[in-house]
């Protein structure tokens, strides 16, 4: 009796697999339309970021050029290697890699997919991340002049620091002592000391892109040393760092997005405008102009890098001399260094090697 | 088992038919009966259905994605299409990586419970086990691939053990409560994580200062491929591994002395201990075992497909508590420990990385996840919970007669 039923349930969930089965048979993936998918590192894209705004320049490509978008999120990083596989197995034509996290798996990927292209933000595939890979001509560099917005920030730094007057001192907290970080700095020294050249740039790392007190302890070392405006290039640490300078009511300057709003008394931010880059890279690939093995750059004059809002309490003179000089980054007629090793080095226009302080 | 059976026996012959359901409930769930997991994750899926719906989304075309996304599409394939290259069964091979994992961290849950013990602290053993397994298969570069892989999985699970071991001897010392111990051990095996794989940390490797992480594993200790591409994270041996784990711990529960003891503590500490057994050193054998498991997995997925550690991934790690989930619903026995492995392999890879993003918002879907998990343990405690307040009616009941009578 037990085991007729058995049996005949059996019965039926074979017919039920193979009735199923008539309806899933045709897996085929069409690839008439052109699709660009995006792959987060495990920042996720909800991180009011570097992962959401690279989101915003894959939907602005739906958009604007009518492709189909796919983006899938990293929790984990085990999940880069199936993530970028999957969107090539789902059709897409463009896949790209949000951030250096990324790069170890997507060498792997891309020499196992040579007919699909690849980007990755905010790294060059000449660099050191890319030095094990077997081929990279596949895979396309955004590679961001960090060291022109430092250099914007670090003007109005210089200019805030002398209308104050009285000891003349600004401070930048790095994360880690990398070039990615250090062109921000060399770039934010540089510029302070045109607004004013007899400012002092303290330099310090809270070995952290994370913890919040790492960075706070770095800030509050230099306002003690009567630093009167804090630059952050340490991510989510940074944080810290604004936290610190609204503590001791002096300047901060956000880094990477806008984080005018993340604290009090935010100067303004020194932006990589990483939408405009993943927007360029699907613009490219859809016209056929994607070119494998090289790095795009991205800078004031693509409109690639930038400020962010900038405090109302910043006089209107300032900001003008700070356009002026805009003007100048975008003409070449001022050249701002880069750091020692910078991705920068014989991709931007006259790039050279500068000190952080 | 005695006491097992009391609810039952408890039911007064007058009760009224509708209780039928409640006690019957709890006969099917202490007696380890399929009705309640089964009708537990059901709800769970149709509670996540209901959330889905609010967002806006077809829960079908959702759950559909996700049944696709885990790869379960794949028997469809006549004949079975074996190829990676295919997405289907690249999904499928993906959640079969998933489900040896939480094969052995729910393992690691399910043991101690049958002691009568709640082991929190699987994401830390699992953790102790990665970060062994790490340093094995980076270091001895010379050896064949066979004794590496065994020595960093013996080493991994050795190290789990004795991290887990720890708890067990704490409890079975202080009787300090070993919830409290494993979650503080977690953070340390974190911390400690974050530190050796961290800037200038002792196991951090040297060609990516950027991003601290571990270094790789070399390729003689590479667990080998068996099913989809080497390169691209195929399938290996080490799911053999775990579910010759579930074989394991169902012999040892059911087939030797530990297990008969281990049982017997479980169900009655004073009991077992007037029986005559060293139920301390039970406590401290029980946690050791569990760790074991959670290190295994550690070392599996290190030696299997990681290959490498991040500081950041230290942190954003999680499987291991999802052994709670896996071993409560599959009721702390081997085989269903093995099936809530699988389905929660699919639910979570199915959410995640094999969800076609344009059916399901996979930042939404992977938080799915999450919630039937929490849903899951939720319902398993609740029905505890149901049994409770029911029982405790029947109690209050003669006394409000009582009390209605004097009024």
């Amino acid at each position: 009796m037990k085991k007729s039923l058995l049996v005949a349930a059996a019965v039926a969930l074979l017919a039920g697999l193979v009735l199923a089965g008539s309806g899933t048979a045709a897996p085929a993936k069409a690839h008439a339309t052109f699709t660009a998918a995006l792959v987060s590192d495990i920042g996720k894209f909800n991180d009011k970021g570097f992962n959401e705004g690279q989101l915003a320049g894959l939907k602005r490509a739906g958009k604007q050029l009518g492709i189909k978008t796919l983006e899938i999120q990293s929790n984990s990083s085990s999940d880069y290697l199936p993530n970028l596989t999957t969107m090539v197995r789902e059709g897409a034509n463009i896949v790209s890699a949000a951030g250096y996290l990324l790069a170890p798996t997507l060498s792997t990927v891309a020499s196992q997919f040579p007919n699909v292209d690849f980007t990755i933000t905010d790294d060059s595939v000449k660099g050191a991340d890319f030095a094990k890979a077997k081929s990279v001509k596949n895979i396309e560099g955004l590679v961001y002049a960090s060291n022109q917005s430092g250099c914007l920030v670090g003007y109005l730094a210089g200019e805030m620091a002398k209308a104050k007057g009285g000891k003349q001192v600004i401070g930048a907290v790095g994360g880690i002592e990398i070039p990615a970080v250090d062109d921000y700095i060399v770039g934010y020294n540089y510029c302070a000391k045109l607004a004013d050249p007899g400012v002092k740039v303290l330099v310090g790392y809270s070995q952290d892109f994370v913890a919040q007190d790492k960075c706070k302890t770095v800030a509050q070392d230099q306002i003690g040393q009567g630093s009167q405006v804090e630059f952050q290039v340490a991510g989510g640490c940074g944080i810290g760092a604004l936290n610190a300078a609204a503590g001791a009511g002096i300047w901060g300057i956000g880094v990477d997005v806008d984080q005018y709003s993340l604290a009090k008394n935010v100067l303004t931010s020194a932006l990589k405008r990483i939408d405009v880059g993943i927007f360029t890279a699907d613009k490219q690939a859809k016209s056929g102009q994607f070119k494998g093995g090289s790095d795009l750059l991205f800078d004031m004059k693509n409109n690639g890098v930038g400020v962010g809002k900038i405090s109302p309490k910043v006089p209107k003179g300032f900001i003008t001399k700070m356009n002026q000089l805009k003007a100048k980054l975008i003409s070449g007629k001022v050249k701002v260094p880069v750091a020692k090793g910078s991705d920068l080095l014989g991709l931007l226009p006259g790039a050279h090697v500068g000190p952080t302080h | 088992m005695s006491e097992q059976a009391t609810p039952s026996a408890n039911v007064p012959p007058e009760q009224e038919p509708s209780t039928d359901f409640v006690v019957r409930l709890g006969v099917a769930q202490r007696a380890g009966g399929l009705v309640v997991p089964v009708l537990t994750a059901v709800l769970a899926f149709l509670a996540g259905g209901i959330v889905v719906a609010a967002t806006g989304h077809n829960p079908l075309t959702a759950y559909r994605g996700i049944w696709d996304g885990a790869g379960f599409n794949w028997i469809f394939h006549i004949p079975w299409n074996t190829n990676t290259v295919n997405l289907d069964a690249f999904n499928l091979s993906q959640t079969l990586l998933t489900t040896t994992t939480l094969i052995l961290v729910g393992l690691a849950v399910a043991f101690p419970f049958r002691c009568g013990l709640f082991n929190i602290g699987g994401q830390g053993q699992y953790l102790v086990g990665l970060i062994v397994a790490n340093w094995v298969g980076v270091s001895f570069a010379s050896w064949p691939t066979l004794p590496h892989v065994l020595l960093g999985i013996g080493a991994a699970a050795f190290a789990g053990a004795a991290w887990a071991g720890i708890a067990g001897f704490l409890k079975a010392t202080t009787g300090a409560h070993e919830v409290i111990s494993t979650i503080m051990l977690n953070w340390i095996a974190i911390w400690g994580g974050q530190y050796l794989f961290g800037q200038g940390g002792p196991l951090q490797n040297t060609y990516n200062t950027a991003a601290p992480e571990s270094g790789t594993v070399v390729q003689s200790a590479h667990i080998p491929v068996f099913w989809g591409n080497p390169v691209l994270q195929g399938l290996d041996y080490g799911i053999f591994v775990a579910i010759a784990a579930l074989v394991v711990f169902w012999l040892i529960l059911n087939r030797t002395t530990l297990g008969y003891e281990v049982r017997a503590v479980g169900f009655n500490p004073e009991a077992a201990a007037y029986g005559g057994i060293n139920v301390r050193r039970k406590y401290i054998q029980a946690m050791a075992i569990s760790g074991a498991f959670a290190g295994l997995a550690g070392a599996l997925d290190m030696l299997g497909y990681l290959f490498q550690f991040g500081v950041l991934d230290v942190q954003a790690s999680q499987i291991g508590f999802l052994g709670i989930a896996v071993a409560l619903l599959g009721r702390n026995t081997a085989v269903g420990t093995g099936i809530a492995a699988f389905l929660f392999g699919g639910l979570l890879y199915g959410t995640t990385r094999g969800l076609n993003p344009s059916v399901f918002d996979p930042s939404l879907a992977g938080n799915l996840t999450s919630m039937i998990q929490g849903l899951i343990v939720l319902f398993v405690g609740a029905d505890v919970f149901v049994l409770y307040i029911w029982n405790s009616r029947r109690k209050l009941r003669p006394r409000r007669r009582a009390e209605a009578a004097a009024a």
